[in-house]
C-alpha cells in the first residue's frame, strides 16, 4: 500500500506535463489551425493529407521548393488557380488546377493556408506578414 | 503475477479469435451485387402520336480511339470486368482526383486480364490521342491495353454517359473547366451488364439520399467498388 502512495506521488508531475502538452497540441497555433482547417476544405482532395501530390499529375507540397521560390506568387495561385506548365523539386507538371476565387477568402484566410501549406509535414517557412499578403494579392489581380 | 495475468491473456485471445471469424463471416456472406435493370424510358412519335418503349439498360456499341491511337470497341471488352469514367484532360477540380483513385483500382488488378478500364473523353475537341496519350503517361508505366483513356466522335462520346446512368454533361461557363459532369465510376460485368449497389448517403444536413453506382471523389465508395470487382471475378456466372 504505502509503496503504491509513494507511486503516485512521483506520478503526478508526468500527469500534470502531459496535460500541458496535450492542451499544447489541442489550441495549437490558431493560424495554423485555421490554416489546415482550410487546407482541409479547399485543397487537400487532389494535393492529400500529407501534401503529397500524386505522381505527374498533381504537385506535391510537401518538401517542394516551389512554396519558397514562388512565395509571393502563392496567393495568386490559391485564388485564380494555375493554367500552365510549372517544375516542382525539377519534375514538371502541366495539368490545370482551379482557383478557390476571390470572394471566398479574406486576407488572413490567405495568409493563415500560406503559413499552414509552408510550416506542415516538415515544411519550415517564416511567417508572412498580412501587409506583405496584401501586396502580393494586389499585385496578381 | 504470471498467474493473474493468464486468464487475461486467454480472454484476449479469444477475443482476437472471435473478431478475425466474425469477418471471414461477413466476406461469404457479402450479398450478390444487383444487376442495375431498370428501364430506359425511349420517347418517341409514331404516326402523330406519343409512344413510350421501355428498353433493357445495355452498353451501346461504340468505336473509339485510346492513347496509342488504337481503336476500342464494346468487342475488346466482352466477357471482361470493366470500370468506365468520364472525363476531360483540361478538367481543373474532380478528374485529377478521379484518376487517383481510378490508379488505385488499375492497382489492385494490374496484373488480372480480367479486368479493363475505360475513361472517355468529354472534350474531345481538345483531347486529341497525343494529348491522351500525354496525360495518361503522367500516371507512369500505363499499360495501354488494360486502361484505355479514349477519345472520338464528339455526339458518340456523349451518348455514353446516360447509358451508364450518369447525367449527361453540360457547358457551364460559371464553373472552372467549363464543362458540368458527375464524378461517378460504372461497373460492368463479364456480360456487358452495368452492376452496383444502392447506398444510403447521409448529406452534410443529416438528410438520407440513395446512390446507385460509385463515387468517383470518394475514397471509401471507391473501396466497395474494389470489392464489388473482386465479387464479379469470384461469380462469373452469377445472376
Amino acid at each position: 500500500m504505502t509503496i503504491n502512495r509513494r507511486w503516485f506521488h512521483l506520478l503526478w508531475p508526468v500527469v500534470i506535463i502531459a496535460g500541458l502538452l496535450m492542451a499544447r497540441q489541442w489550441m495549437g497555433d490558431p493560424t495554423m489551425r485555421e490554416g489546415q482547417r482550410l487546407y482541409e476544405a479547399y485543397c487537400m482532395n487532389c494535393h492529400g493529407e500529407n501534401g503529397e501530390g500524386f505522381l505527374q499529375m498533381i504537385p506535391p507540397l510537401a518538401a517542394a521548393d516551389y512554396l519558397e521560390s514562388h512565395l509571393e506568387e502563392l496567393p495568386c495561385v490559391i485564388i485564380n488557380g494555375l493554367d500552365g506548365p510549372i517544375r516542382v523539386n525539377g519534375i514538371e507538371y502541366n495539368l490545370p488546377m482551379a482557383g478557390i476565387g476571390d470572394d471566398k477568402l479574406s486576407v488572413s484566410q490567405v495568409q493563415s493556408l500560406i503559413h499552414y501549406v509552408r510550416n506542415a509535414w516538415g515544411n519550415v517557412g517564416k511567417k508572412s506578414s498580412r501587409k506583405e499578403v496584401e501586396e502580393w494579392i494586389e499585385k496578381c489581380e | 503475477m504470471m498467474n493473474k495475468q493468464f486468464p487475461y491473456l486467454i480472454g484476449l485471445f479469444l477475443f482476437f479469435t472471435a473478431c478475425a471469424g466474425g469477418s471471414e463471416v461477413a466476406n461469404e456472406e457479402m450479398p450478390p451485387l444487383p444487376v442495375l435493370k431498370d428501364k430506359d424510358i425511349e420517347v418517341r412519335m409514331l404516326d402523330g402520336e406519343q409512344v413510350t418503349d421501355t428498353l433493357d439498360q445495355a452498353i451501346p456499341d461504340f468505336r473509339f480511339y485510346d492513347q496509342d491511337g488504337s481503336i476500342v470497341t464494346k468487342k475488346d471488352v466482352e466477357g471482361k470486368v470493366y470500370v468506365a469514367d468520364f472525363f476531360f484532360s483540361h478538367c481543373p477540380t474532380i478528374c485529377h482526383v478521379m484518376k487517383k483513385q481510378m490508379y488505385r483500382i488499375y492497382q489492385e488488378f494490374e496484373t488480372d486480364d480480367r479486368v479493363v478500364f475505360l475513361s472517355h473523353s468529354i472534350d474531345p475537341e481538345r483531347d486529341s490521342v497525343a494529348r491522351l496519350k500525354v496525360y495518361a503517361s503522367r500516371l507512369g508505366e500505363i499499360d495501354s491495353k488494360k486502361w484505355h483513356f479514349m477519345t472520338g466522335n464528339r455526339d458518340s462520346l456523349y451518348m455514353m454517359p446516360v447509358k451508364y446512368w450518369e447525367r449527361l454533361p453540360t457547358p457551364d461557363a460559371e464553373i472552372p473547366g467549363n464543362i458540368s459532369h458527375d464524378g461517378k465510376f460504372h461497373l460492368v460485368d463479364q456480360q456487358g451488364r452495368l452492376r452496383g449497389r444502392q447506398e444510403k448517403i447521409l448529406d452534410q444536413d443529416g438528410n438520407t439520399h440513395y446512390r446507385i453506382g460509385y463515387d468517383g471523389t470518394d475514397p471509401k465508395s471507391v473501396d466497395k467498388l474494389i470489392r464489388d470487382i473482386h465479387w464479379l471475378l469470384d461469380n462469373p456466372d452469377d445472376n
